[in-house]
Order: structure tokens, then sequence, then C-alpha cells
């Protein structure tokens, strides 16, 4: 039995070093070919690696600019936007989002979706658990200070005027953190990759067709149906589309 | 030749009777109506129901049929009263438009009336008869910018601004007017350079009159170039069943100025001469946006023990109770002690006596009107010495006092010597 458990963990080591050894030689190669200039095979590599499960700001960044440099700007963006939930305040990220927006075909208007808006204030500063740790702070600095004010009554005076901060601050932050759940979970954003795709009144062809949506146009997913997903946008445009025009910008 | 006649006589009578019956209305009777039982594909009809109430009959439920095949907008349901054979009846209407999608035969199935048993009425229920019509198809060979539009229409177009800057977004309103089948309608080309930036936003759809609508199409867009501009005609082609043609209407071109410097957008051709360099892989780690449960689960320690404290404190100063039950005792006597204030000098005395009875008794849990000495002594035995030979003084003077030629003087100082001690003990008590 223990020689079954030490052989189980010898191959879980194994396999764990096997892989990561395989991601560092497809990181490497992804590199060459990038430099090269043979973007195809640089997509081809870096695609392997997340496959893989290895997944980070650096490498979403490297492939959307794979993407970017092969003229593919709806993955370009897709992958710009996965790196943003890790690299929030990167300079370089941020330009190439501003370029690609600027570029793209689909003009979108100012953000009129409040839940979105919300999201907007604070997904270019921080990540989510940068933003889940400052206030988890917050929270826990909070009700130390309201032990201490409920304990001491000889520091209740001087305690009002701190408590009244934290707790305006905390509320503020939950308010933040918690729109930022809500999206992640609720309304998951996700990005057009086809050229174009008809936006439907209804989830099946037999609707009426609205408007077109047009390659890395930005939506917020609300409903699924079968083959069907209804969404939002930042300025409050909606409809339903094919699953097979878009991606999810997190795993589904 | 007798025999001929009277056949010829009832037979006319005959066709006269139906006749009328077809054309009078009856009461508790159902009718179908469509305006066209041959209409083009995607062609405007009309589907009327009409049923005759008697004026007694409530709620009504009128249930249309499917209509497979159609695209159909209800419209409102009507209902007035008008004078049939004679009675009151309630003339209970409701249009249906329709639009068909598929060619050839097409059946729409009965509308039902049903009727709710009530104490006041049998239930019933009555079934009108189906309709058949024969959609044609549309004449072959439509323009090319024909997209599916069957009516007849009016197009006019607008922009937001005839004066823009350089960079900002201008809206090209295209605007469908008349009746025909609108949710199919998509919008005509915009006819816009392709190097321009543009969007486009959702139709906006508005009833005119029952039969007449407007679809609005926007087409939001960044010129890339400045000075005088002038917009492509818009152009929109449709078939009308009335002329059984295609016709092409043709919007007047739109002019526009844009001032400033000119605005390129960057296009993929114009994109950054290097190559955009990578970032160096710090780490081959899995990276999850999202904290794991166990960090939300740390969120409640602190409230948890937060809350524990609150109840430990809470507990303890339960186990303290005297300090509420003293409180009331306090507040009691001090009545007693402001009656007296109040009274006169005997009186007070009298109220003083009491005052400190039902101090004590609320303190010590007992239940006498009178106490004596050696039980209050009894009781106050935990006391301070000094403070039990002040409390005895003021229960022996209040006890004298209710017979005694006294002064109201000398019940106000006994009222304020009784107030003092009485605070006394609540501040040893206290501490």
């Amino acid at each position: 039995m223990k020689q079954g458990h030490i052989i189980a963990t010898l191959i879980f080591i194994f396999g764990t070093y096997l892989t990561s050894a395989q991601s560092l030689d497809s990181i490497d190669n992804a590199t060459i070919a990038y430099e090269r200039g043979d973007y195809p095979s640089a997509i081809q590599f870096y695609e392997s690696t997340v496959q893989a499960g290895i997944s980070n700001g650096e490498i979403y960044y490297n492939l959307g600019n794979a993407y970017y440099e092969n003229n593919d700007l709806a993955h370009a963006l897709l992958n710009y936007r996965r790196a943003q939930q890790f690299l929030p305040r990167d300079l370089d990220l941020n330009t190439q989002l501003a370029r690609i927006r600027s570029i793209r075909s689909t003009l979108q208007g100012e953000t009129t979706n409040w839940l979105i808006r919300f999201v907007e204030v604070s997904d270019t500063i921080f990540t989510i658990k940068e933003l889940s740790l400052f206030t988890f702070i917050l929270w826990s600095s909070f009700f130390c200070l309201l032990m201490v004010y409920r304990l001491k009554k000889s520091w209740k005076k001087r305690l009002q005027l701190p408590l009244i901060a934290f707790l305006f601050s905390m509320l503020i932050m939950l308010l933040l953190l918690g729109t930022r759940l809500y999206v992640f979970h609720q309304m998951p954003p996700a990005i057009v990759t086809a050229l174009t795709s008809p936006v439907m009144s209804g989830a099946s062809i037999a609707y009426f067709e609205q408007y077109e949506v047009f390659a890395a146009t930005e939506i917020y997913i609300t409903e699924q149906q079968e083959e069907w997903v209804k969404f939002v946008t930042a300025d409050d445009k909606q409809g339903w589309i094919m699953k097979k025009d878009i991606e999810w910008v997190f795993a589904e | 030749m007798k025999f001929f006649r009277f056949f010829l006589i009832f037979s006319l009578l005959g066709w006269i009777s139906i006749t009328a019956a077809q054309d009078n209305p009856r009461i508790d009777e159902i009718k179908v109506t469509i305006s066209n039982a041959t209409p083009y594909l995607g062609q405007q009809l009309i589907y009327t129901v009409t049923y005759y109430a008697p004026a007694e009959a409530t709620n009504i439920q009128l249930q249309l049929p499917d209509f497979v095949g159609f695209a159909q907008k209800n419209q409102p349901i009507s209902q007035t009263s008008q004078q049939i054979e004679n009675q009151q009846a309630s003339l209970i209407q409701q249009q249906v438009l329709l639009h068909p999608n598929l060619e050839g035969t097409q059946i729409i199935n009965p509308a039902t009336i049903n009727i709710p048993e009530t104490p006041f009425q049998a239930g019933q229920m009555l079934v009108s008869d189906p309709i058949s019509l024969t959609v044609q198809a549309l004449p072959p060979n439509p323009p090319d910018t024909f997209t599916g539009a069957v009516g007849q229409f009016d197009l006019s177009t607008s922009l937001d601004k005839a004066e823009g800057q350089s960079g900002e977004p201008i809206t090209l309103e295209i605007t469908l007017t008349g009746s025909g089948n609108f949710d199919q309608i998509l919008s005509p080309s915009h006819r816009l350079p392709n190097n321009w930036q543009i969007s486009s936003r959702p139709p906006h759809y508005q009833d005119i009159n029952a039969q007449v609508q407007s679809k609005n199409f926007y087409w939001q867009f960044i010129p890339n170039q400045i000075g005088e501009l002038s917009l492509p005609a818009i152009i929109f082609s449709y078939f009308d069943p009335n002329s059984a043609s295609y016709r092409t209407l043709t919007s007047n071109p739109l002019s526009l100025t844009i001032s400033g410097e000119a605005f390129q957008a960057l296009s993929t051709s114009q994109r950054p001469s290097e190559q955009i360099p990578l970032k160096p892989i710090t780490s081959i780690q899995t990276d999850n946006p999202i904290p794991d449960l166990f960090f939300w689960l740390l969120w409640l320690i602190v409230p948890i023990l937060f809350i524990i404290i609150i109840l430990v404190q809470s507990t303890r100063n339960r186990g303290t109770s005297s300090t509420p039950k003293r409180s009331q005792a306090l507040q009691l006597v001090m009545q007693y002690l402001s009656q007296a204030q109040q009274s006169d000098a005997n009186t007070a005395y009298r109220l003083i006596g009491q005052g400190i009875t039902s101090y004590l008794n609320q303190i010590y849990r007992t239940d006498t009107e009178a106490l004596s000495l050696n039980e209050v002594k009894q009781l106050i035995r935990n006391l301070s010495p000094d403070l039990q030979k002040r409390l005895i003084t003021c229960l022996e003077q209040a006890d004298a006092g209710q017979y005694a030629p006294i002064t109201k003087q000398d019940a106000q100082s006994l009222l304020r010597q009784t107030f003092d001690t009485l605070k006394q003990i609540e501040n040893e008590v206290s501490k």
C-alpha cells in the first residue's frame, strides 16, 4: 500500500515536471516564431501552453500580440482582455486595448449600463484578487475597531470618526467588489469573433434580425439557450447571437 | 302547376331568410374574417374576430388561433354595446395584423370564445370557422436592393447634426413609414465608405395608427475626411401588392461639414512599424483571477469573533442584574418622594415611609406593605454601618412624624435626608 502511494506521488511529480518542461519548450518556441515573424506558429505554441493549463497575464498578452500582428483583432482583443484580469495597470496592455478599440469596425458608444460602469471604475486599477484582499483588510479592520468601540467605553468618542470613515470606505469597496464578482459570474464578458454576426430578437433564426455586430465587439452574456446567448453591451444594446460567433473571455 | 308555384314561393322565402340570417348578426355568434384570401408572401392582412355577446355575459375569454406560418401583431380588444334582434348585446371585436411567411395554402385555425359557468349563466364555448388562404410567391427578379419588404412605404433620411468636429460620431437616421411587414424589414444599406468607423443601433418602432407604422434605423459613423461631405442617397426597394410590382425609393443625398484636423483612425495597415515586444514569462504557474473558497471563508472569522465577544459581554452584564432592578427601585421611591414634596407634612412623612419600604421590597424581593424595624435591619445588614444607621433613622422619623405635630420644613428636611441616604446606598452598591 505504502509503495503504491509512493509510486503514485512520483508519477504525479514527474508528470508535473514533464508538463512544465513541455510548456517551457512551447513558450520558447513561441517566442522564436514570433520574433521570426511566423505569427501563426507563435499562436499555435502559445495556445498549446494555455490548453496545457498554464495561463497568466504575460502569456495572454503575448498571445494577444501574436494575434494582433496576424491581423486577427477579435482574438487579440480576447486575449488582451484575459491578460487584463492579471495585469490591469500594465501600460503596454492598456495601450494595445485602446489601439484595438480605435481600429475595430464597431463603434461602441459611451458606457450607459450602470453595472458595467462600476466594473470599469476598478478593472483598470485592481485585479479581482487585489480588490478582494483590500476589501478584506477594510472589513476586518472595521470589525476590530467596532469591538474596541464596544469594549472600551472611554474610547467611544475618539473612535466615532475613524469608525464612520472605515464603514464608508468598506461599503464603497464592497460595492466595487460585488459588482466585479457579479459581472464575472452572472454577466461574463465575451468577444464577437465572427467577422459579422446577426443579432436576433429571440433565440432562433426564426426571430427577426435586429442589427449586425462585427468582429471585436465586446459583449456581456446575460442568458443562454441552446446554441444562442443573450447579451448586453456597455452602451446598452441587447439581443441574441449564436454561440459559435463569440468566445468567452473566461471559460464558460 | 299549383305544386310548382308553392315550391317556388317556399324556395324564395327560404333563400331570403338564409341570406338575412347571414347578413344580420345574431347574439352568441362568433365570426372571423380575413381582408385578403390570396395575399402575397409578407403582405399585410387583417384578421378580425367578432362576437356578439348577451349583455349579461361576464368574464368572456377570447382565444385566438396560433397563426402558424404568419407573423402576427395583435390589436387591442374593443367592446361596445349594440341593439341586436331587439336585445341589448355587447359587440366584442379583435383585429390581428398578419404577414404570411410561407407560400401555398395556409389554414388559420378557429378562434374560440369561452364563457365560464357562473350562478347567473351557463358555461359556453363557441368555435369559429377556420379560414383558408392561398399565399402567392413574390414575382421573380427583384431589384438588388430588395431585402424582403412588402407593403406600401415612404422613405426619409436625416443626420443628427449637419456640422461636426473631426473625430466626433454622427448619426444617420433612416425612417420607413407605411404599412407592411416592418418586423421583417432590415435596414437599407447605408452606403457609407468602408474605411469609416460605423456601427448600428437597434431600430425603433412606432405605431402611427392601427395599420400605419414607422421604423427608424440608426447608423453611427465617424468620417475620416474634413470639409463638405455629401453622403450617398439611401436606396430602398419593396414589393407593392396593390400594383403587384417592385418599387424603389431613393432618398435625397445628405450634406455634412466636418471641421478640424483630419481624423484618421488607425487601420491595420497603419499599425506601428516595429513589432510589438513580448513580455518575459516570469512564471509558468497557473493563475486564477478569482480567490478560492478558503479566502472567502476567512471573511467570516472576524464578524463571528465580534459576535462571540458581544454575547459574552452581554451574559456577564446580565449576571450583575441587580443594577437594572436597583434603577427601577430608585425610580419608584423617587415617585413617592415627589408626591411627598407636594403633600402636607403628615402625609409627606407617610409617603416617605412607604417609599423606603417599597424600595426595600424591590431590592430584596419582599412583598410586604409594612416592614418591622428588625426585618429592615435584617435586610440591610450588608450595607455599611453608617448607611444602615441613616436609613433606620429615616424610617423611624417617617413613622413617628405621621401622627406627631410637625411642620412642612421638618418634612422637607426628612425628604432631603432620605434622598441623600438612598443615593449613597446606590453609589455603594454600584461600586
